[in-house]
């Protein structure tokens, strides 16, 4: 990422230059009052800088690496901005979007659709990398989960595995694009090919998986992004309570996710969704209360140990689909290609008939072209269509754009469609090897039996190709030769000299004329229905070649090449959805906690209630074992009237553990009463256990327009401890301790900010940095953690 | 690839090459082909002279192709002197030092590349990328000029080149118009050959007509042999096959089993109309090569009967070294070792007795021998033979074979109970592996490291674990049966040995991968190895506690250890 070294905010110096001189003003005035007025109170976030922006902001991310700030408008479009406020790019992806992410890298931001899509943007042109529709509903959040390397370097790790593809290939090939018409501006599109080619490449440098969370509770999970290795649907998985001695089964309905976290060593998930809750034992039981927002904790554990062989795994796999879609693209191309030509041909060609049948004469073209070739008379209408109808110019005309397409379909089969399927075949290859390691890549669901039927059908895939190119190179030689002919005798015709025309042989005339003139082998092969015939001669070689190790389906010389294809691509799927559904069935859920119920008119608007989770690192874990242990928090605000609050603000911890250990109920947490006057807007987890509150102004009271931002160090906070009680009583928050929160206590650090807020608050634990914006179309930025910038450049600088 | 050049050209160079320097060239080539390189050399000296005198470009491209091929032959073997003061290639580029003769080949298959590049002569240029990605099979391309400090060199061979001169010798098939020398002639084959088939074309037309199904009959079909005669010339054809098993051969080298099957196979299927049947033959070669290290001799054997049939053994020796080949493997693994001591005798006779002749062949005769050896239990012959084989490949600079050999004596030292010994060998052999990417033999070399280690003790036995690990991706993936049976057991032994591993904890850590292993060598009829196999396999179920089990492993022990012992109908081992 050459274009944008991490940009440090600048410590009481003046903005860089902003385009404006207007602007400028602004801002400086606006950094001087900050200043001025932070070194007069003491007031403990530095305002950055307040700009004015013209769009509503919907969401709001901070990369995770450099000091960018993604935002999506209301209106779907998505900017990027840097940290001193300049524009780097905008895009409108033309989809309603519902979440966004960075991947952990920072190279890749996330987008989910309200139609379930996945939108992957690069980061240096906002260019869209993938489009990947993996739910069919609005993708409510993102989490993208990178594995957290351990301190101790894994120098002796027993999987130490290299992808041979680099070694012993040139780059894979990309996707076609047509030649020769635009090749004015395919800068741009190199760029984008390059940019495609990194992603691909560098992607796979540490395992990370992006979970997505639907509206209709589908969690899927990704690796880099772009593999799918996992789907629950939260809605079918059955969840045990284990409480006093006795197993109830439970099971929630009508899920909608509003959260999931996964921790950083991949071990575990926590998604916070709002449902009905059934007791699948008896149904009865189930209530009005039942209705609420839920807090479950899902074992994610098979990503953490298993992430050695899932990362090898869907690292051929990633760039094997990678390769199809090239594939693809290559024989969609040739297609089109070859039947523009094909299609001019006939379209001039086929003025001869409808001449013959105007001259009275019953020959077909066939006939008149052959006794033009044996000398014994041109007719009168063979004369007109070669003189006038079709003339020098369209003859020529054709014979270019034939070889045109001619050249095309060679370029693309020589340089994307062989490659391709070469590198394919390679990987494959490499992937069943991975496949009879039974006791490690069985348990991942990569099946060796599946992945010999494909790397089966990708070798009989490479002999389609091989005489799909055999046979374009022979029709476009008799095509060459016979337009040349064409010419030759036009120009005889016109008794033009015709010495420059190539010498033709008039053999492989007679052949075009016979089996090119009304037919299209290239076409055949480029179709999907067709079924070839082939002689006894064929078939016998071919069941010979099979007593040597050769393919045992023996019926394959009967598809053409765009059915060898789709063959492939369907054998494809199905070793692919193996380790999918193995992986997804090994997601369990671990426990569940009600956190507060909702009455069905709040559930619609329950997803937008302000809610964060973290996981934080434990202080005292030991590295000494492969993986280290984590506490998660979970922050969110209780609705209005709901557990019979008001104004109130909950953080629970260490939700996980008590979970998988149920001997010592570890559960805490602790409410927060909001000062009545004011409401809770938006709520984050920051580093080190805090938490960020931005406080508003209610429009009734005397402070509207007056907010605050606030920031509480959780530890300073009493966490009461509290049983789970379920299934006697469904909320049992109320158990705890509730703190009033005062604006002016040592809870935290507190800053008043003039503007009324809205959602949403973006802070950004690995820069310091918090941005929030404002109703009245303001975003601000603030520096959460002055005393920290030291460290941090120095952090920043080895990196 | 013999004999390759000679029919590229021949049918057509008329058209434009004078005739003389064209008999020249031939001639040179037929030397060539016929082992007489000090002849050929003279023949392509006088032809460039005449083609020079003539002013005849293209003759000149094809003649540098040619002297590249001749040098590839008998380059190994050559000393200098050959290619000395009469043709001196080495001084005119004006470094003043004799170059190598790998270096000179490189050089002039660059030339030769070039004027074909130029003169738009594609057989030719097909042929010099296959032989350059030949080159770069076996070669480090140094650069040729490299001053200072700062000229770098990379000492490792470069597949991805190897890939892409594949690549680009395959457009040879696209291509094939533009090449002045391959227009095809009106001489009238075509009707001839579509007359021949317009009988059969009829009546398969009624024939289809009556099936249910609705076919289509692709006039231009390679698989349709009733479809018309192709313009095609064979030998584009025959380059482009070239293509393919060149690239089984590289992937024998770099070590992926099911990209040799599938280029070979792709070839057998595909170019088998136009190939010659030395070419053909090869192909089924490496097929039967396949069945035979991944499904067993019987399959491979079975094979074999089919291509003696096809292609009849007087003719072709290359059917009938695979023969001895798997003869000789077999014998070894049943431990009838005075019949592979026959067979290692017998391929001693067939090479040439002169020194730096079918260097190849000798080094495999050699190398088989001290195998029987070294399986004979007769380790210091058997070092001898490996030393003396190591030092003639030093010679002729074959770093390959030197890989495989001093694996070889790694292993030979590892079975006389000197694992320090090995040690440096086994490590020697990972690094040349290394650096020529000959990935599966580095892994076997790996594994090689492994049982070494766990020889010096069962403290070692860590670290031979995770060497074992590193391999075991390749080796599963691309090793044949024997050696994945090895991984296995040396797996388990691994597992056995460390203190700090107990088998009734984890019983199929050590289970399955024997009773894979057993599997294996059952096919295999490898009655050492499958003992050793039982034998473990006994030692844990004892260890367990089954006595059932224990017994039973027992007793397939002994059976393999008396298969091994006495080996009875040993004449068996010559029939198949």
């Amino acid at each position: 990422l050459s274009l944008f070294p991490p940009v440090r905010p600048p410590k009481k110096t003046s903005p860089k230059k902003p385009p404006t001189k207007q602007q400028a003003a602004m801002a400086e005035e606006q950094m001087e009052e900050a200043s001025s007025s932070a070194a007069a109170s003491g007031t403990p976030f530095q305002l950055q800088f307040d700009k004015p922006i013209p769009f509503q902001i919907k969401l709001a991310e901070w990369n995770p690496e450099k000091d960018l700030l993604a935002m999506v408008t209301d209106d779907s479009k998505v900017l990027l901005h840097r940290f001193n406020w300049q524009r780097l790019w905008t895009i409108s992806p033309g989809k309603c979007i519902t979440s966004i992410c960075w991947s952990p890298d920072g190279k890749i931001v996330a987008l989910g659709t309200e139609d379930g899509f996945v939108l992957l943007h690069d980061v240096e042109n906002g260019k869209m990398l993938r489009s990947i529709k993996s739910h069919d509903v609005a993708i409510i959040c993102l989490n993208w989960a990178e594995d957290e390397p351990l301190s101790r370097t894994d120098k002796e790790d027993l999987l130490s595995y290299e992808d041979r593809t680099t070694r012993f290939f040139p780059p894979a090939p990309v996707m076609p694009r047509i030649g020769g018409l635009n090749s004015g501006d395919t800068g741009l599109a190199d760029e984008n090919e390059e940019a495609i080619q990194a992603f691909s490449s560098a992607s796979c440098q540490r395992f990370n998986i992006l979970c997505t969370g639907d509206k209709d509770g589908c969690i899927c999970f990704s690796i880099f992004g772009i593999f799918p290795i996992g789907k629950i649907n939260i809605n079918k998985v059955p969840i045990h309570v284990q409480s006093s001695g006795k197993r109830t089964s439970y099971r929630l309905q009508d899920v909608s996710i509003s959260k999931v976290s996964l921790s950083r060593n991949l071990h575990q998930l926590v998604l916070l969704c709002s449902g009905k809750l059934i007791n699948t034992d008896n149904l009865s039981l189930s209530n009005d209360l039942s209705v609420g927002v839920h807090c479950l904790h899902l074992d994610t554990s098979i990503f953490s140990n298993r992430k050695n062989e899932l990362h090898q795994v869907s690292q051929q796999a990633s760039s094997i689909q990678d390769l199809v879609e090239v594939v693809r693209a290559s024989i969609s191309m040739m297609s089109k290609q070859w039947s523009n030509a094909m299609n001019l041909f006939h379209e001039k060609f086929s003025a001869l008939p409808s001449l013959l049948t105007a001259h009275g004469m019953e020959s077909s073209s066939e006939d008149e072209f052959m006794s033009l070739l044996f000398g014994t008379h041109t007719s009168p209408a063979l004369h007109q269509f070669l003189v006038s109808s079709l003339g020098e110019a369209g003859l020529k005309r054709i014979a270019k754009t034939i070889e045109s397409a001619g050249r095309e379909l060679r370029i693309v089969v020589s340089e994307h469609l062989q490659p391709a399927v070469e590198i394919i075949s390679f990987r494959l290859a490499e992937l069943r090897g991975l496949a009879r390691w039974r006791s490690r890549f069985q348990n991942i669901g990569l099946d060796e039996k599946l992945m010999d039927g494909v790397t089966e059908r990708v070798g009989m895939l490479v002999v389609q190709v091989e005489r799909f190119s055999r046979v374009a190179a022979t029709v476009l030689y008799l095509f060459q030769n016979f337009l040349s002919w064409v010419l030759k005798c036009v120009k005889i015709l016109l008794s033009e000299p015709t010495d420059q025309v190539p010498s033709t042989n008039s053999e492989l005339v007679v052949i075009f004329l016979k089996f090119l003139l009304d037919k299209d082998p290239i076409k055949q092969l480029l179709e999907t229905d067709q079924i070839f015939e082939w002689d006894i001669d064929t078939a016998k070689h071919v069941e010979h070649l099979v007593v040597f190790g050769g393919f045992t389906d023996t019926k394959f010389l009967e598809r053409s090449l765009a059915k060898q294809f789709s063959e492939l691509e369907e054998s494809l799927k199905e070793a692919f959805l193996m380790p999918f559904t193995t992986v997804s069935s090994q997601i369990h859920c671990q426990g569940l906690l009600p956190l507060y119920p909702v009455t069905s008119s709040d559930a619609l608007s329950s997803t937008s209630t302000p809610a964060s989770i973290a996981f934080y690192k434990d202080k005292d874990s030991q590295h000494n074992a492969s993986s280290y242990s984590s506490t998660d928090y979970i922050c969110f605000k209780i609705p209005d009237g709901s557990l019979n609050l008001r104004n109130f603000v909950a953080v629970i911890k260490d939700f996980c553990n008590s979970c998988s250990t149920s001997n010592t109920p570890s559960l805490s947490g602790f409410l927060l009463h909001i000062p009545v006057e004011y409401e809770c807007v938006d709520l984050s987890l920051y580093k080190d256990n805090q938490v960020v509150l931005l406080l508003s102004g209610k429009s009734s009271s005397e402070n509207a327009g007056r907010s605050w931002m606030v920031m509480l160090q959780t530890e300073n906070l009493s966490f009461s401890q509290f049983s789970r009680t379920f299934p006697a009583n469904y909320y049992n928050l109320q158990e705890l301790e509730a703190l009033e929160l005062q604006l002016d206590t040592d809870y935290g650090k507190v800053r008043s900010v003039p503007h009324p807020l809205s959602t949403p608050l973006a802070v950004s634990a690995s820069r310091g940095v918090a941005c929030i914006f404002s109703s009245r179309r303001h975003a601000l930025v603030y520096i959460l953690d002055e005393d920290e910038d030291e460290d941090e450049d120095e952090g920043s600088e080895m990196e | 690839m013999q004999g390759l050049f000679s029919r590229s050209l021949s049918p057509h160079q008329d058209n434009i090459v004078g005739k003389y320097e064209s008999a020249l060239l031939c001639l040179g080539n037929l030397h060539c082909y016929f082992g007489h390189p000090k002849k050929a050399l003279e023949a392509f000296t006088e032809a460039v002279r005449v083609s020079q005198m003539n002013n005849d470009d293209s003759c000149l491209a094809y003649i540098l192709g040619a002297i590249s091929n001749l040098l590839s032959k008998i380059g190994i073997s050559s000393t200098v002197g050959l290619i000395g003061s009469r043709y001196s290639l080495g001084n005119n580029i004006g470094l003043g030092t004799p170059l190598s003769i790998q270096q000179q080949l490189l050089v002039l298959l660059k030339r030769s590349l070039k004027r074909a590049d130029m003169l738009k002569l594609t057989s030719l240029l097909s042929f010099d990328h296959i032989s350059l990605a030949k080159f770069d099979l076996k070669h480090v391309q140094r650069p040729l000029v490299s001053f200072g400090p700062n000229g770098s060199t990379k000492l490792r061979t470069c597949p991805a080149d190897v890939c892409k001169n594949l690549r680009l010798s395959s457009h040879v098939l696209s291509d094939f118009g533009t090449d002045g020398l391959s227009i095809a002639n009106d001489n009238g084959s075509f009707s001839t050959s579509w007359l021949r088939n317009l009988s059969d074309a009829s009546s398969s037309w009624h024939s289809s007509s009556t099936k249910p199904r609705k076919l289509i009959t692709n006039d231009f079909d390679n698989f349709h042999f009733h479809a018309q005669p192709s313009p095609i010339p064979t030998s584009v054809l025959q380059l482009a096959g070239s293509a393919y098993l060149m690239r089984a051969t590289a992937w024998e080298h770099y070590g992926s089993a099911p990209m040799v099957r599938m280029n070979t196979l792709v070839y057998a299927t595909c170019f088998a109309d136009a190939a010659s049947s030395s070419e053909l033959s090869l192909a089924y070669v490496k097929l039967i090569e396949q069945l035979a290290v991944f499904k067993g001799y019987s399959a491979a054997f079975c094979a074999l009967k089919l291509a003696e049939e096809k292609f009849p053994s007087s003719t072709n020796s290359q059917i009938h070294l695979l023969k001895m080949q798997l003869l000789h493997e077999r014998a070894l693994h049943r431990g009838h070792l005075r019949i592979a001591q026959q067979i290692c005798d017998e391929f001693g006779v067939l090479s040439s007795s002169v020194s730096g002749v079918d260097i190849e062949l000798k080094t495999e005769a050699s190398l088989r021998r001290a195998r029987t050896l070294l399986a004979a239990k007769q380790f210091s012959q058997a070092a001898a033979v490996a030393n003396s084989l190591f030092t003639t490949c030093y010679k002729y600079n074959m770093q390959v074979e030197n890989a495989s050999v001093l694996l070889l004596l790694a292993e030979i030292h590892r079975k006389s109970d000197n694992a320090v010994l090995g040690l440096p060998y086994a490590l020697a052999s990972q690094s040349f592996c290394k650096s020529f990417n000959l990935d599966l033999l580095e892994a076997s070399a790996t594994l090689t490291l492994a049982e070494l280690w766990l020889a010096l003790g069962s403290n070692h036995a860590k670290r031979a674990l995770s060497l074992v690990y590193q391999s075991l991706p390749m080796i599963l993936g691309h090793g044949g049966l024997e050696l994945r049976a090895r991984s296995q057991i040396v797996l388990a032994k691994c597992h056995l040995t460390d203190p700090e591993f107990s088998v009734s904890e984890d019983p199929c850590a050590v289970l399955d991968p024997l009773n894979q292993a057993a599997e294996d060598l059952q096919v295999l009829e490898y009655h050492e190895m499958a003992a050793e196999v039982y034998y473990l396999k006994a030692m844990t179920y004892n260890h367990l506690g089954k006595e059932y089990e224990r017994e039973e492993a027992a007793a397939r022990f002994k059976e393999h250890v008396t298969a091994l012992e006495n080996p009875r109908d040993e004449e068996d081992s010559l029939v198949y």
